[in-house]
């Protein structure tokens, strides 16, 4: 009798092992961005700030950013960047992923983008900007899924622009 | 005819036996795997590798860093990016060249998700440079806190360098 209790117990032991290695081991499904997120950037400005007093390019620039969700869900929040086209290096024009970063004039303050809605902002650029350099503006939207901000990568738009 | 078989008290301990020996080989197997494994989260880290993505760029002369070369890094993906190891090809004597950085060079430390940042070289580049940039992770193996290198099949090439 006691043969047996070791025995089950024996197999009981082998069989939780073998479950949390394989837990350790195997991919686990994460949340992933859905598919039909479709993002349009309508409009983006580059207004460059004022010339220093000993001449040169601006200290910064403001970025006016307008962009529409032509997909099939809601948006609870996006990267905006700018940068040189010509470098992967961006920085962030707003200060995802906390909510509430898509109220804008062009949404009634609403925190998400809903399908057909549309987001317009000016942010403030501090780094110097040439007027001779393409920027780039670029979007990528991040949805909440299961309490964790998911970005879409597959989702980025980009729109090129020159700072006057 | 007297063929006897062994009893069965016997016969019950010879099955104890065997399996309590599988049993103490394949702990003391898996016990060698999983004190080699780095883990992330609740995974081993070499799986959150495979889940990396990220733009990458060597820039020739970057103003940030002096007008030294820099590699530059978007991260697009849902991965944090604690690091980076840039592999250099050397196309005319084929060899590769693994250029020295510390563990997290970046300016303004990981590069978190949706994040972009740039950690400054300190090499000559040629435009006609070719550079393999694999991310490292942080992750933890045996209670502390390491970088983590991932397989370079999980890192980008580069075979165009900014100027």
């Amino acid at each position: 009798m006691i043969g047996y209790v070791i025995l089950i117990a024996i197999a009981i032991a082998l069989s939780t092992a073998v479950f949390f290695y394989l837990k350790l081991y195997l991919p686990s499904e994460k949340p992933k961005c859905y598919e039909n997120i479709d993002l349009v950037i309508d409009d983006v400005f580059c207004d460059l700030g004022p010339v220093p007093p000993g001449g040169g390019n601006p200290a910064g620039a403001t970025v006016y950013v307008n962009f529409s969700n032509r997909g099939l869900f809601s948006l609870d929040a996006a990267y905006i960047k700018f940068g040189e086209v010509d470098r992967t290096f961006r920085t962030i024009l707003n200060d995802p992923p906390d909510r509430d970063l898509l109220k804008s004039e062009c949404n009634s303050q609403d925190p998400e983008l809903k399908p057909g809605a549309q987001f317009c902002k000016d942010f403030p650029y501090s780094t110097t900007v040439s007027p001779t350099t393409v920027y780039e503006v670029s979007v990528e939207p991040l949805i909440w899924i299961e309490n964790k901000p998911v970005l879409c990568p597959d989702s980025i738009v980009r729109k090129r622009v020159g700072c006057l | 005819m007297n063929r006897r078989g062994v009893s069965p008290v016997v016969a019950t301990v010879l099955l104890i036996v065997i399996v309590v020996v599988l049993a103490v080989i394949i702990f003391l197997w898996a016990r060698g795997f999983l004190s080699e494994s780095a883990v992330k989260g609740d995974r081993v880290v070499s799986i959150s590798c495979a889940d990396v993505e990220f733009d990458a760029q060597v820039v020739v002369v970057a103003n940030e860093c002096d007008g030294d070369s820099a590699v530059d890094i978007n991260n697009i993906g849902n991965i944090p990016i604690y690091g980076v190891q840039v592999l250099r090809y050397d196309s005319s004597a084929g060899s590769i060249e693994d250029v020295p950085l510390t563990d997290q060079p970046f300016v303004a430390g990981t590069v978190t998700i949706g994040r972009s940042s740039y950690a400054c070289l300190g090499i000559s580049v040629e435009p006609e440079d070719a550079f393999r940039i694999v991310p490292k992770l942080l992750a933890e193996k045996d209670g502390k806190k390491i970088a983590y290198t991932c397989p370079e099949k999980d890192g980008i090439t580069i075979a165009y360098v900014g100027f």
